[in-house]
């Protein structure tokens, strides 16, 4: 069914991305794991034990620190990605999803591609393994994939015939999430968040904004996501 | 903290529950729930309720989009008057083609007492806007007739087409002109942009004019699109083209029709 989802090009060009994300991911995977092997060996001498911790560190950085879900936000039904935390609160997030749109009463189904930063300045303990983060907030920009949506208007119109692009949605958000911290010292994931999103895009904004007659609900959205942490050496 | 966690669990619940209504799949998903395919029905109640009618009176409106508060206000003073039959709504009703902003209008227009129609925008058109909108109202072309006066709304958004896409659709204008001869002895053209206008296929905007000229006495062309008020005789053949303000304006028209003859007001609110 996927096949026919969109035209030939854009097919491979997401299937290009697609593969350079999870290559990116698996070189830097290994290189993290020869540089353990190798930190043994050099750990004679105190420089080299420094040089190899700061490119490990640096191969670290490039594997991503987190797996996530969401429902709805503007950018699918369903999405999935992964993300990178940092900062040293962890207070930092990038996050890059794919989202699934089906059909409903249109022709076809749409994949859309999203990259989100997200900033969550606070941190409040609420138990020894759950903490609670009571802002989140941050912007994501999503893209939907098919040849009905452009970036800026095809050539056949007269010039700035429409100011707006239907491809590219930049969509602003504040939610709160709590994390829970798994017991265990040795499992793959070290917890689990739960947050959620209140959302809105440059063109729900607009309509909202400029009518009473919508309401709060029209033109901001809900979304719900889980968020699986890795478990760092 | 067991306490605690429950009280939050609680919340989460509540909040999901609360928020139903609140969760956007996306800006084009093309989820439509409520009442679709408007035009169909509403022309049929149209041509049932005012088929012995010697007058009738519309009002048109065009142009409504991202102005739902003066959409909604239109609704309001309509429904105050009991004069006016049915409303034509010349298109554009989305600004961006959003699957909600048509959803939206729709529950706007669903409040007038009386029937209304809903015409092909350009900007109906962008993304997959031109789905939705047949989903929930319908055909780009058709036609009704109200009393003995058949109405034609033409898709006349050329430049939002390709050559896959006849646009305006000539056979479609011959097909309607042989349709239920016997029940009308007039005709009116709706369209949302008028020939010479940026949307127009205007290589044939003359060839478009004799067409539109066959049918059995034609009054005249209403038009939305350039969103002000126009009168003009475009092709100096005494076919008056008369073009609405956008809805932004808080301006309509309304044309009254008798046997032969017909007049127009502007009204602004």
């Amino acid at each position: 069914m996927l096949m026919n989802l969109f035209p030939i090009k854009a097919r491979t060009s997401l299937l290009a991305f697609v593969s350079l994300f999870f290559s990116t991911i698996t070189t830097a995977q290994t290189l993290a794991g020869e540089y353990d092997i190798i930190s043994g060996s050099d750990s004679r001498t105190p420089t080299g034990r420094n040089k190899t911790k700061e490119l490990k560190k640096a191969a670290f950085s490039l594997v991503p620190s987190s797996y996530l879900v969401q429902y709805a936000g503007s950018i699918g039904l369903f999405s999935a990605g992964a993300g990178w935390d940092y900062g040293r609160q962890k207070q930092w997030s990038t996050d890059f999803l794919m989202g699934y749109v089906p059909k409903y009463d249109t022709d076809r189904a749409k994949l859309t591609l999203t990259l989100r930063q997200t900033y969550t300045p606070f941190k409040v303990q609420l138990h020894e393994q759950i903490s609670y983060h009571p802002l989140r907030t941050g912007v994501y920009l999503n893209t939907t994939l098919g040849k009905q949506f452009w970036y800026k208007e095809p050539d056949k119109y007269p010039n700035s015939y429409y100011r707006f692009s239907t491809r590219l949605r930049i969509n602003i958000f504040v939610g709160q999430d709590f994390s829970y911290k798994l017991k265990s010292n040795s499992s793959y994931f070290e917890g689990i968040k739960f947050y959620y999103d209140l959302h809105t895009s440059d063109l729900y904004l607009v309509s909202g904004i400029q009518n009473k007659y919508l309401k709060f609900d029209d033109y901001i959205g809900l979304a719900l996501g889980v968020k699986l942490q890795i478990r760092r050496k | 903290m067991k306490k605690n966690c429950t009280y939050i669990a609680l919340f989460f619940v509540l909040f999901l529950i609360q928020g139903c209504d609140m969760f956007d799949v996306h800006p084009y998903s093309g989820k439509i729930d409520g009442r679709q395919h408007i035009n169909t029905e509403n022309i049929a109640k149209i041509e049932h309720d005012y088929a012995d009618r010697d007058t009738i009176r519309y009002a048109f409106i065009s142009d409504s989009q991202r102005w739902h508060d003066e959409l909604d206000d239109f609704v309001k003073i309509v429904n105050l008057r009991n004069d006016i039959d049915f409303i034509i709504h010349g298109g554009d009703l989305s600004d961006f083609g959003l699957t909600k902003e048509f959803l939206w209008q729709r529950d706007i227009l669903d409040k007038l007492k009386q029937p209304y129609v809903a015409l092909l925008g350009n900007h109906d058109c962008l993304a997959n806007g031109e789905e939705i909108f047949q989903q929930v109202f319908g055909s780009p072309n058709y036609s009704f007739i109200a009393g003995k006066t058949k109405f034609l709304c033409l898709n006349t958004n050329a430049l939002e087409s390709d050559y896959s896409t006849p646009v305006p659709d000539f056979s479609f204008i011959e097909h309607e002109r042989q349709t239920d001869k016997e029940r009308f002895e007039q005709s009116v053209v709706i369209m949302h942009a008028r020939p010479m206008s940026d949307q127009f296929n205007n290589n044939v905007a003359s060839v478009f004019q004799y067409s539109i000229k066959q049918y059995p006495n034609l009054l005249y062309c209403n038009n939305g699109h350039d969103h002000i008020y126009q009168k003009d005789d475009i092709f100096k053949d005494g076919i008056i083209y008369y073009g609405t303000p956008n809805i932004g304006k808080r301006q309509f028209l309304i044309f009254t029709i008798t046997k032969d003859h017909y007049a127009h007001e502007l009204v602004s609110y």
